[in-house]
């Protein structure tokens, strides 16, 4: 106990003269500020749309059309002209024009330039489920249209992006900081006088991931308050933000444990946390889950952190997710103890 | 105290051996000096006793004790001091010492009393970064003392010192060794360990060559010589002439008959000609 506390007043040592809690700070700062004031808070509801046809054989339209005309917010025009001419006078609108191509239907899509990602995703997913309408049931068209209110509609759109900074943060800034941490000690050569001494390779790493649970939990109680406000669940938030960073950190630490130099990982340590940000583009579509995304550990911990932060629909989401990184991350911290004792071994 | 037999290794898992068939006994409170030029396989050697290489073939054990078994307690009586100046750079002299202190679980030193005693009082509250080459070098040595060690490995402790500063950490050395201390004394600076080391081993390509106590080794390898300057012919001229070879013996005693000797010194052999005899090798 008393060396694991010295490593970490070491590592916090290090860790600050490094400029990481600073740097922790400023970015949580400036992401709060971001959401705050950059991001809309509410996407335009009730966008009108306009949509023509243009030379389409008419039995192959009827039943979009039939569906257009069924809805308020669809207007008709004559041509893709008159749709660019209305859209430039009313900005909240986007237009559609119909064609067709080897007896299919085609969409193009006219847009203002401005639109968030959340609508684009939900007008995309509309479109595709157009495309195939002779193949669909009518109901399930409605549905996927009525999608646009989801069951977080009353969220305010730049509130509801913040559990994925909260998912974001801690994973970056953790592989990076980690990876800084691990390989400043290996150019150092500081782990061999560690070795020397009682102290075990366990209690090396223990310190270094109880570094990075503090720094994140410091990011993500801060972007939480001042965006979100105070209140969320935060045993569970808390809970969540100390499972993704332990298994974020020990999945860094096996990374490093396999280079000799930052240069060599960052290659690595960059493609994972690509991959482990995938996940995110399933979140304002929750519809949007295919396998390859949902086995991907973030895919759960995003909606975990939602659940924490807008409690609602799906509290089991929580504990499964909080397991799952909890023994990902244990495995992972084995093999790391194991692959630092034979790196160690080596040279 | 160390026992070392028939040690082997290999860095590549093959017949390449960086050190072979290594055996030596190293009793308590010796100073035990590890001779070679560069390469030779030292540092290896340090290595597999301290446990950071693991043992391929052979026995090693310290206080009697296998080191394949043996506990990470035991480094409680041991004390380390690198080659390389391995210390956290983003820490002070004293944060270093402290941090190492608190890996203990035996009494450790004052942190300061030893910065004090290798002359870094003053740099004891700077960052490691700032050091140069030889205060990091020492800090490095004073941190090998903070556990009290019994059982002292140093390797190369005084490379790249000044003459007043590698006397002072010679001092150190002796002192410890008084107090009861082991020390396995890496170096391939001959005079070092002629003054320090009670015996010495000669260590070149991974191999043992010899095994003795520098006096010892003088005597048995070391020929006596001597240089005389004497007139001769009406000239000066200087010889230098062995004690043990017969015709130099008869030119010297023909020497002396003649009577016109100016100058006569004998010459004694250095630790560093027994190695060059012994190995073939300069210790560079
Ligand atoms: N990590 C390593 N991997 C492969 N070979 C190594 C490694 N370390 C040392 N060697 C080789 O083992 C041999 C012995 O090296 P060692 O470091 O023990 O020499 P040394 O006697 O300590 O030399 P020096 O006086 O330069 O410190 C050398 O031939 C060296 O090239
Ligand atoms: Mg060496």
């Amino acid at each position: 106990m008393r060396r694991l506390l010295g490593l970490l007043s070491k590592d916090f040592t290090v860790a600050y003269r490094n400029y990481f809690f600073l740097i922790v700070f400023v970015v949580a700062a400036l992401l709060i500020a971001a959401t705050v004031f950059l991001v809309p808070e509410q996407l335009s509801t009730g966008t009108g749309i306009l949509y023509t046809l243009d030379e389409v054989d008419s039995s192959l339209a009827k039943p979009v059309i039939a569906l257009f005309e069924g809805h308020k917010e669809y207007k008709r025009l004559d041509s893709k002209e008159a749709i660019v001419e209305q859209m430039k006078k009313n900005k909240n609108t986007v237009g559609i024009v119909i064609y067709e191509e080897q007896e299919q239907l085609r969409f193009e899509v006219i847009m203002q330039g401005f639109e968030n990602e959340r609508s684009k995703n939900a007008m995309a997913l509309t479109l595709e489920s157009l495309a195939n309408i002779g193949q669909l049931q009518a109901e399930s068209i409605e549905t996927v249209l009525l999608d646009k209110d989801m069951d977080y509609g009353k969220i305010a759109f730049n509130k509801s992006i913040v559990p994925l900074l909260l998912l974001n943060e801690p994973i970056m800034l953790g592989f990076i900081f980690l990876a800084t941490l691990i390989f400043m000690e290996r150019e150092e050569d500081t782990i061999k006088a560690y070795m020397v001494t009682p102290g075990r390779i366990k209690e090396y790493l223990l310190s270094k991931i109880i570094l990075m649970m503090v720094l994140s939990l410091i990011s993500t109680i801060l972007i939480t308050v001042f965006t979100v406000g105070i209140d969320v669940n935060w045993l569970m938030l808390i809970a969540i933000t100390i499972a993704g960073s332990w298994f974020s950190s020990c999945m860094a630490m096996l990374l490093g444990s396999f280079f000799d130099s930052i240069s060599k990982a960052m290659i690595w340590i960059l493609g994972i946390s690509l991959v482990l940000s995938v996940p995110m583009a399933a979140y304002f579509v929750p519809s949007f889950s295919p396998a390859y995304l949902t086995v991907i550990p973030t895919y759960d911990l995003m909606f975990a952190l939602r659940e924490a932060v807008f409690p609602g629909t799906n509290p089991a989401v929580m504990y499964r997710s909080i397991l799952i990184l909890a023994a990902l991350g244990a495995i992972m911290y084995a093999m790391s103890v194991l692959s630092y004792k034979r790196s160690l071994a080596r040279d | 105290m160390i026992r070392v037999k028939n040690l082997y290794h290999s860095y590549t898992n093959d017949s390449n051996y960086a050190v072979k068939d290594v055996s030596f006994e190293i009793s308590k409170g010796e100073i035990f000096g590890f001779l070679g030029p560069s390469g030779a396989g030292k540092s290896t050697t340090q290595k597999i006793l301290i446990g950071l290489l693991q043992l391929q073939r052979g026995e090693v054990s310290i206080d009697g004790k296998d080191i394949r078994n043996a506990n990470r307690k035991l480094f409680n009586s041991i004390g380390v001091s690198f080659e390389r100046a391995n210390v956290y750079k983003k820490l002070t002299g004293i944060e270093n010492l402290s941090f190492f202190a608190q890996m203990f679980s035996v009494p450790t030193e004052d942190p300061l009393k030893l910065l004090k005693m290798v002359g870094l009082q003053d740099a004891a509250s700077k960052k490691a970064s700032s050091y140069s080459k030889g205060m990091l070098q020492r800090l490095v040595f004073a941190r090998s003392m903070i556990n009290n060690p019994s059982i002292w490995f140093l390797d190369e402790p005084t490379s790249g010192l000044d003459p007043t500063t590698t006397s002072v950490i010679k001092d150190i050395i002796r002192n410890r060794q008084k107090q009861g201390a082991t020390v396995f004394l890496t170096t391939h600076n001959m005079h070092i360990a002629e003054e320090l080391c009670d015996r010495v081993a000669f260590i070149t390509n991974g191999e043992i060559s010899a095994i003795d106590s520098p006096r010892s080794l003088k005597l048995k390898y070391g020929e006596k010589r001597v240089i005389v300057e004497h007139i001769e012919a009406g000239e000066l001229t200087k010889e230098e002439l062995s004690l043990t070879e017969e015709a130099n013996k008869e030119r010297l005693s023909s020497i002396i008959s003649a009577g016109k000797i100016e100058t006569m010194h004998t010459q004694e052999a250095s630790l560093e000609d027994i190695f060059i005899k012994l190995t073939g090798k300069e210790l560079k």
